[in-house]
């Protein structure tokens, strides 16, 4: 699997794609911070809160984020590099979780501006504010902005960050199974943007309904995995990892049931 | 090592009841080269998919390197190099990227085998070229330099010279002989260019409808294919003594079921019939016989379609 892996990063590395895509988390991750800033001085209108969505974390990895899976997952299976691997004596499986560990890193690579962005701007001590829009990065700037840092909030900042990091990586595991399955990449970034928006109403619909809710909030979509701030409590931290690992594992179980006897074109 | 390479024990291969693949049952000797015959759709890529493990089999039996078992097989298959359909390769890349690529991926640290195999295929010159504006003949060469990566044992082809020019095709044939007989590597190839397979291996399958229709060696097929005169007769003892005495030649061969193939006078019809009258054989059939491997693979799939 090691040399899955790293055979893959070689080819995230030469890959454009890639690039245009930290490009483009950097200058939105950039244009959110602003907007963020300007909305609160009254600079900007308050009603552009929806434009300043677009820019947000969670708009772009929900886009990017299956871009990605669809280029690096589907793109395999039509340039055949995946069917190699496995006439070549790899597992099914192991092609599989060599495929999330890259697809994981990459993720992590496009949401980087946005942490950086976050502490830089949060450092400041200037307000930030997008409203009831924020969720994500987006929502730790709005709702710690003006924090005061001390050496703990960093350690605390950091790993807040990287656990909606991880509940970011659960949401988006479901384009694994999606690429794996279809193979097509305009597919897997139709629906899964289709699940996100999906995700958004469902949550409305557990605030209403309480079953629905405890089963919602076993998922990354659910509950408040994806609004961790400075003052979330530690066992919800905890809660958003157990979570957010969990899905990974299953998601990972489906995409192999699925693959293991299926006919590689 | 074992004596065989691949074995498949009735293989069949079904897609929604439609069987591509029927009881399939051949074996493949090491440091072989064998050519794959048949028309489109005749069960060549499904046979190759298979082994590849790309593709699970209806039911019946592979086996590789002497091992059989799901995961036997897979840990044998790092012993395969393959390039079925299409070449495996990554369009952004470069050729040389392409193979680091691949030798990464295979766990090979010697990285001079990106070098030697580039200059194998003849791509050594092709820079920072990506592989995206390459010619098919190109992607094919590189696509048989990434099959070749880690030394396979076993190496499948599925019509590597597609898209080839002339000399293209010859620097490949000559590869292929030499990856055989230096490196005793085994060869499955399938191509539609059937004299080219003529030149290049040392064994045929012929498949058709999804059925191995005959396995022969070269030997055989040039056997079956040599021009002759077909005799058929009551009196084969008869007529081999006429051959010899009347006729002075030994450059005939008896078949199980008595007729007689005569090598010579292959345009004195006329003189062969006139001494076995003479002599009072009854001839019941006397015709000229023998093929192009063209001729030999329609007479086998019974058709006259296109290969």
């Amino acid at each position: 699997m090691y040399n899955l892996v790293v055979a893959d990063f070689y080819k995230l590395r030469k890959s454009m794609v890639i690039k245009i895509l930290f490009g483009i988390t950097s200058l939105s991750s950039i244009a959110m911070a602003l907007m963020a800033y300007l909305i609160p001085q009254g600079k900007i209108s308050s009603s552009l809160t929806g434009i300043g969505f677009m820019f947000s974390d969670i708009n772009m990895v929900s886009i990017l984020g299956a871009v990605i899976a669809g280029v690096f997952i589907c793109g395999d299976f039509e340039n055949k590099t995946i069917h190699d691997a496995i006439s070549t004596g790899f597992n099914r499986g192991t092609v599989i979780i060599s495929k999330v560990i890259v697809y994981f890193c990459s993720i992590g690579l496009i949401l980087l501006p946005y942490a950086i962005v976050t502490i830089i701007a949060l450092s400041t001590g200037f307000e930030f504010s997008m409203g009831s829009v924020a969720i994500g990065f987006l929502n730790m700037l709005t709702a710690d902005t003006m924090a005061v840092f001390s050496t703990s909030t960093i350690g605390q900042l950091l790993i807040t960050m990287l656990v909606l990091t991880i509940v970011y990586m659960a949401q988006l595991s479901i384009c694994v199974p999606l690429a794996f399955i279809l193979k097509k990449q305009v597919y897997v970034v139709a629906i899964y943007y289709g699940l996100s928006i999906l995700s958004g109403q469902l949550m409305l619909l557990a605030d209403s309904s309480s079953i629905f809710n405890q089963i919602f909030t076993r998922t990354p979509f659910g509950g408040n995995h994806a609004f961790l701030t400075l003052d979330t409590v530690a066992s919800d931290i905890l809660k958003a990892l157990g979570v957010s690992f969990t899905f990974i594992i299953l998601i990972i179980i489906v995409t192999y049931t699925l693959f293991r006897k299926a006919e590689i074109k | 090592m074992n004596k065989w390479v691949l074995k498949t024990n009735n293989l069949t291969k079904s897609y929604r009841g439609v069987k591509a693949l029927d009881d399939v049952t051949i074996t493949l000797e090491a440091g072989k080269i064998y050519g794959l015959i048949g028309q489109n759709g005749a069960g060549k890529t499904t046979l190759m998919r298979l082994v590849a493990g790309l593709s699970f089999p209806t039911s019946g039996r592979i086996g590789l390197f002497g091992h059989e078992g799901e995961q036997a097989l897979q840990l044998e298959r790092k012993r395969l190099g393959c390039m079925i359909e299409h070449p495996s390769l990554v369009p952004n890349m470069t050729a040389q990227e392409n193979i680091r690529f691949q030798r990464i991926m295979k766990g090979i640290p010697n990285q001079e085998i990106e070098r030697e195999l580039l200059e194998f295929v003849g791509l050594d010159d092709t820079g920072k070229k990506k592989v995206r504006d390459f010619s098919l003949g190109m992607k094919q060469r590189l696509g048989i330099a990434v099959a070749l990566i880690g030394n396979p044992e076993f190496l499948i082809l599925d019509e590597p010279i597609n898209g080839l020019d002339p000399l293209g095709v010859v620097e490949i044939r000559n590869l292929l002989k030499k990856l055989c007989e230096e490196r005793q590597m085994t060869i499955l190839i399938s191509s539609h260019n059937l004299p080219e397979l003529y030149q290049t291996a040392t064994d045929y399958i012929i498949i058709h409808k999804g059925e191995i229709k005959r396995s022969l060696t070269l030997s055989e097929l040039e056997q079956s294919c040599k021009h002759h005169l077909l005799i058929s007769c009551q009196q084969t003892e008869k007529l081999v003594s006429i051959l010899e005495i009347k006729l002075n030649t030994s450059n005939y061969k008896v078949m199980p079921n008595k007729t007689v193939k005569l090598y010579d006078y292959l345009d004195q019809k006329e003189k062969v019939s006139e001494v076995l009258f003479e002599n009072g054989i009854i001839v019941t059939n006397l015709s000229h016989e023998g093929d192009t491997l063209e001729d030999y693979f329609i007479s086998i799939v019974g058709g006259g379609k296109h290969v």
